[in-house]
């Protein structure tokens, strides 16, 4: 089978959605890099969507692909169809079904529309909603699925899914241990005497009160396994690595690549990954100025594209849209910023973030902060271009732009303003946690970013 | 307004390339001419009809993305971007008589094929069935369903091709 072909397979298998997640990656890559790709790929879909549509459209009640001989009844298959035999068969199989549903309906009010969002579980609550903001999804074990998520909801064990950058929530189990994730991030939660968590992306934090004798607090990473007695700690979990950083008590760590185990106290720091070295080092002191590295994939919200000959390496903004806004469709990008293998990031008064990047078309460059406390615990969001002291970026001939945001003009975001009595009132002095960038066209706006630079008022 | 109904075959096409499957495609569509109809007044003259009308596919597409909790995994959302992308560069708006044109082509044509490609196709389009279903149901195996969609489809599209060169 030829190059064309076997795209013309995968193209066409894609219109059936019937791609694997590395299929998908792969096909994505190949019409970013390949504008025959593009084109083979828009002109297969058009020619496919046309004869779909035809054959559909005929497909009752005269049926323009009947031949006269009747095609399907040539197999035995379809011939057992017609027999009396089948008959039988589906009329006790109707029956059984209709008394099953019937049962259900009397005994539990179940309703098959209602099962995607069924309110009440048949499990007793573990853990109480006691902050959260952006788009989140609540999966719970008997598989019902919540987006109309409070504060003060209680929740039975699931999985808790931030499905945006600026998405965060937080849990207090009925013991007082509170956890918290941030970002893009899913954490699955049980406690059943012992809690167990299942960290599979993304950032979390923790304050653990001490744990019964023998049933340590379990969170568990794609590469490691954390027991927890009683302690302060924030986990980032990405697929090659984990990062671990105790602001207070201690954590053990299990390492499942070699099944190395390690300690580690207060004020220290380990970074899994595979043939890394698992010793615990010092929490590293913090730093007012900061550069993202782009070179290496960043994590994050958005796609990482390593840097070609006509341009550096970028993360690219992806379309979201707002579960609070659905007629809104943003194109945007996250960096993650302390927490990973360098030191924290403090902010301070004057500090200035500049942002380079590229965009399509002339575009207000919209940025936004996440930051926290020095103990880790989330301490509110910001937004340097509601002022509206930033003006639309223009585009120089590479399409190349640079936007300036001074840290004296961020207001506090408006998703967390309700919030705001427990939040701080300022960045100035706080923990940079992760960056995000986006634009608010109604469309594609090819928003990348090379590089964002934060600059303390000292070094300007 | 006739215009943008025009394009509901294109707007199908990246409908279907975002969610995957047909009828929800059809429903995204149905949803997002409404609005075109509501909001016709906001089109601004000058500029792709088409263009336009697929954003506001866009919208209804990731509504219903999430309501029917489709996957949105990082690899379906790079590849959802890169699909938007091809069709921002390459889809074009055919004319109505030309739709037509195609459309009689490909009734005409798909009386030409065997039973077997017709069957298989129906299941494939009709029934949204997958090539072990299909297989299954045919009594073929995954690897002969797989040629003779293929085989099919490109005899189907030859065959029109020819006719509508011969047509003009």
């Amino acid at each position: 089978m030829n190059t064309n072909q076997t795209r013309d397979e995968l193209f066409e298998r894609h219109l059936q959605g019937e791609l694997s997640d590395v299929e998908k990656e792969h096909v994505a890559e190949l019409l970013d890099s390949d504008a025959a790709a593009r084109q083979q790929f828009v002109e297969l879909a058009q020619w496919d969507t046309e004869l779909g549509e035809t054959i559909r459209e005929h497909a009752e009640p005269k049926d323009i692909l009947q031949s006269g001989k009747g095609t399907l009844e040539r197999g035995g298959k379809n011939r057992f169809l017609h027999s009396p035999f089948a008959t039988l068969v589906t009329v006790t199989v109707l029956f059984i079904i209709f008394s099953s549903f019937l049962y259900l309906q009397i005994r539990t009010g179940f309703a098959p529309e209602e099962k995607i969002v069924l309110s009440q579980t048949a499990s007793s609550p573990i853990a109480t909603i006691t902050g959260l903001k952006g788009s989140l999804l609540w999966t719970g074990n008997q598989g019902e699925l919540v987006l109309d998520m409070h504060v003060g909801r209680q929740l039975t064990g699931g999985t808790i899914e931030g499905l945006a950058p600026d998405s965060w929530f937080e849990l207090q189990f009925q013991d007082g241990s509170i956890v918290a994730i941030s970002g893009t991030s899913m954490l699955t939660f049980a406690d059943v005497g012992q809690k167990k968590l299942r960290l599979k992306q993304g950032a979390f934090t923790a304050d653990v009160v001490p744990q019964p004798v023998g049933k340590p607090m379990i969170v568990q990473t794609p590469s490691t396994v954390i027991e927890v007695v009683g302690t302060r700690f924030e986990v980032e979990a990405l697929q090659a690595f984990t990062t671990v950083n105790v602001r207070e008590g201690n954590v053990r760590l299990k390492h499942l690549v070699d099944g190395n185990s390690v300690n580690i106290p207060a004020d220290y720091r380990v970074i899994a990954e595979a043939g890394g070295d698992l010793s615990p080092m010092p929490l590293p002191a913090a730093e007012n100025y900061w550069k993202s590295q782009l070179d290496v994939q960043a994590g994050g919200f958005g796609k990482w594209l390593p840097a070609t000959k006509k341009r550096p390496a970028a993360q690219k903004a992806l379309p979201l849209i707002p579960v609070n806004n659905p007629n809104v469709s943003l194109s945007l990008l996250s960096i993650p910023v302390s927490g990973r293998s360098g030191p924290p990031v403090v902010l301070t008064p004057h500090a200035t973030f500049r942002v380079r990047g590229r965009l399509h078309d002339a575009a207000q460059v919209h940025f936004g902060i996440a930051v926290s406390y020095g103990n880790g615990e989330f301490a509110g969001m910001f937004r340097g271009d509601l002022l509206k002291k930033q003006p639309v970026s223009e585009i120089a001939e590479e399409k190349e732009f640079e936007a300036v945001y001074q840290l004296s003009d961020f207001t506090v975001d408006p998703c967390v303003r309700k919030k705001q009595d427990s939040l701080a009132r300022t960045p100035d002095g706080l923990y940079l946690d992760r960056l995000w960038v986006f634009t608010d066209t109604g469309r594609s706006s090819g928003l990348m970013v090379h590089e964002v630079e934060l600059v303390p008022a000292e070094i300007k | 307004m006739h215009a943008a109904f025009g394009c509901r075959t294109e707007l199908l096409t990246y409908a279907r390339s975002l969610l995957g499957n047909f009828a929800a495609a059809e429903d995204a569509v149905q949803e997002a001419l409404i609005v075109v109809m509501n909001k016709y007044d906001q089109f601004e003259e000058g500029t792709s009809i088409l263009a336009w009308c697929r954003s506001i596919v866009r919208l209804e597409v990731l509504r219903a993305k999430r309501r029917y909790q489709q996957d949105m995994s990082l690899a379906q959302r790079l590849l959802d971007d890169a699909v938007d992308a091809a069709f921002d560069e390459f889809q074009i708006d055919r004319k109505h008589d030309e739709s037509t044109s195609r459309r009689d082509a490909i009734r005409h044509c798909l009386k030409k094929i065997t039973d077997r490609g017709r069957a298989v196709l129906k299941s494939r389009f009709t029934d949204e069935l997958g090539y072990t279903q299909i297989g299954d149901q045919l009594g073929m195996t995954v690897e002969a369903v797989r040629k003779a969609l293929f085989r099919t489809k490109k005899q189907l599209h030859s065959c029109v091709e020819s006719r509508l060169r011969v047509a003009s």
